[in-house]
């Protein structure tokens, strides 16, 4: 197979173009990886996602408008006589029936969001899910709430089940959810009912894993994981899902632990911004407290009635 | 501006379009098309001769801005090895249906695989293996199916508007 190796004038400067086009490249992502997430660099692509969420999300409405552009085709190209009364009923029908299950199905999502709000305590507004990663790497989601609407990175973001993700970077009326799932997640978790703390991380396969528990720690399928809280990046007390599957044991220290997901996001449209968690501790301090009035109250009525039944002995 | 010109651009803006609006719906498994690089690669063996590194380092500087990952590595990637795909496949004179379609396949899974590894390098929390069996491996065999179909519709295109031709006669 022949090879034409010769290079001519342009390929020479075209060669040069490549070099500093290559250099340029390296120095950015070195910048990017060095900077924070507050760097010009990160802020650039936060303004160039803000801007692009607003072509994704045209994306969802583009299914839509073809059909409605293939039916109007239809109807403009259809003989007069095939577009009956009765035809035309029959579609407002259709269409009416159709936007009614559309409500129903987001008042069936609003409402789960609402009774998870009031199961949990926590404060925040809806957001509805305009965009997903177009990059095959990340597992991430756009809102429709931005900075102007008092989101900020590091926000926990919940589904009707519990946390599944953290806002990750936030443009004016956007903001990016990277998922729980993704590899580079990690949250500070516990063992609801023994307290132990380990840390839950998303992977590659889009698994989540317990790790960093206690060697000797040894969790039940079944066993729900709650955020600790711990490092602040998550708030405290809120469900992240259960453990489904122990491959650890006290001969296989490094087995791991296998917890479900709440939610699977391909399936979520609506999701909170959590802005205030309820107060944990507090509402745990107030508990014991009132616990062990109760206790007190009880240990009292127990001697009480102790000394009225010795007191009664001596009366016979 | 060449009508030829014209339609690259066209071509890029539309590319950018698909990955935003297109790709994240029609992922399989954890498979997603990536419509940037496909448009590069078969730009780069249409036009091998006049391929120049500005018009991939310019597509994958905005598929990172645009798709939130780290900027700087597909601008990286997609430059290097479009570019190297070009030279080697100009250097060919081989001008038969597979052998565009195999440097197609070459410079898509290098750019994927050098992708996966500059994540990987810059924190990208998974071992080589697994990214390139979860990621890189599955990526490849979506682009290069819809590559190769694209490439047989654009070839079409670029024979009927005389790209490949010009580009043939400026060799020779």
């Amino acid at each position: 197979m022949p090879l034409n190796l010769q290079q001519n004038g342009s390929s020479g400067a075209r060669s040069i173009v490549l070099v500093v086009l290559l250099i340029v490249s390296l120095v950015l992502m070195t910048a990017y990886a060095r900077e924070g997430v507050t760097g010009p660099i990160h802020s650039v692509q936060s303004a160039f996602m803000g801007g692009s969420s607003t072509v994704g999300s045209a994306g969802a409405g583009i299914g839509t408008a073809t059909e409605s552009a293939a039916e109007s085709l239809s109807d403009l190209t259809a003989n007069q006589s095939t577009l009956s009364g009765l035809r035309q009923q029959n579609q407002e029908l259709r269409e009416l029936l159709s936007n009614a299950e559309e409500y129903r199905q987001e008042v069936e999502r609003l409402q789960a969001l609402l009774d998870m709000k009031q199961v949990s305590g926590v404060t925040g507004p809806v957001a509805h899910i305009i965009g997903r990663s177009a990059n095959a790497w990340d597992q991430s989601i756009t809102i429709d709430l931005g900075s102007e609407d008092g989101v900020e990175s590091g926000m926990t973001i919940m589904g009707a089940t519990g946390v599944i993700g953290q806002v990750s970077q936030t443009s004016a009326h956007s903001a990016t959810v990277r998922l729980l799932t993704d590899p580079n997640s990690g949250a500070a978790v516990m063992i609801q009912s023994t307290r132990d703390n380990g840390i839950v991380r998303g992977s590659i396969n889009g698994i989540l894993y317990l790790e960093d528990l206690d060697e000797d720690v040894i969790p039940e399928v079944g066993d729900v994981i709650i955020t600790s809280g711990l490092g602040g990046s998550y708030e405290r007390g809120l469900i992240v899902g259960a453990v489904v599957s122990v491959n650890k044991t006290a001969n296989n220290p490094a087995g791991t632990i296998v917890v479900s997901p709440n939610d699977s996001a391909a399936l979520l449209e609506e999701v909170i911004v959590v802005f205030n968690a309820p107060d944990v501790a507090a509402a745990e301090a107030a508990a014991a407290k009132a616990e062990a009035e109760a206790a007190a109250a009880r240990s009292q009525e127990q001697s009480e009635d102790e000394w009225y039944d010795e007191e009664g002995g001596d009366e016979e | 501006m060449t009508p030829d010109r014209i339609a690259v651009i066209v071509g890029a803006v539309l590319a950018l379009f698909l990955q935003l609006v297109l790709a994240p719906y029609i992922t399989i498994l954890s498979a997603m098309p990536n419509f940037v690089v496909i448009f590069t690669l078969i730009v780069a063996v249409s036009r091998p001769h006049s391929f120049g590194a500005l018009l991939p380092f310019v597509l994958g500087l905005l598929y990172d801005l645009l798709t939130g990952g780290p900027v700087g590595v597909m601008a990286f990637s997609l430059t290097a090895f479009s570019y190297l795909v070009a030279r080697l496949f100009a250097s060919l004179e081989n001008d038969t249906l597979f052998m565009p379609l195999a440097m197609m396949a070459l410079g898509i899974f290098l750019v994927e695989l050098a992708y996966g590894m500059l994540l990987t390098l810059f924190g990208y929390n998974a071992g080589l293996f697994e990214a390139i069996s979860y990621r890189v491996a599955p990526c490849f065999v979506y682009d290069l199916v819809l590559g190769v179909i694209l490439y047989l519709f654009t070839t079409r295109f670029f024979r009927t508007s005389g790209a490949i031709h010009h580009d043939i006669t400026q060799l020779r």
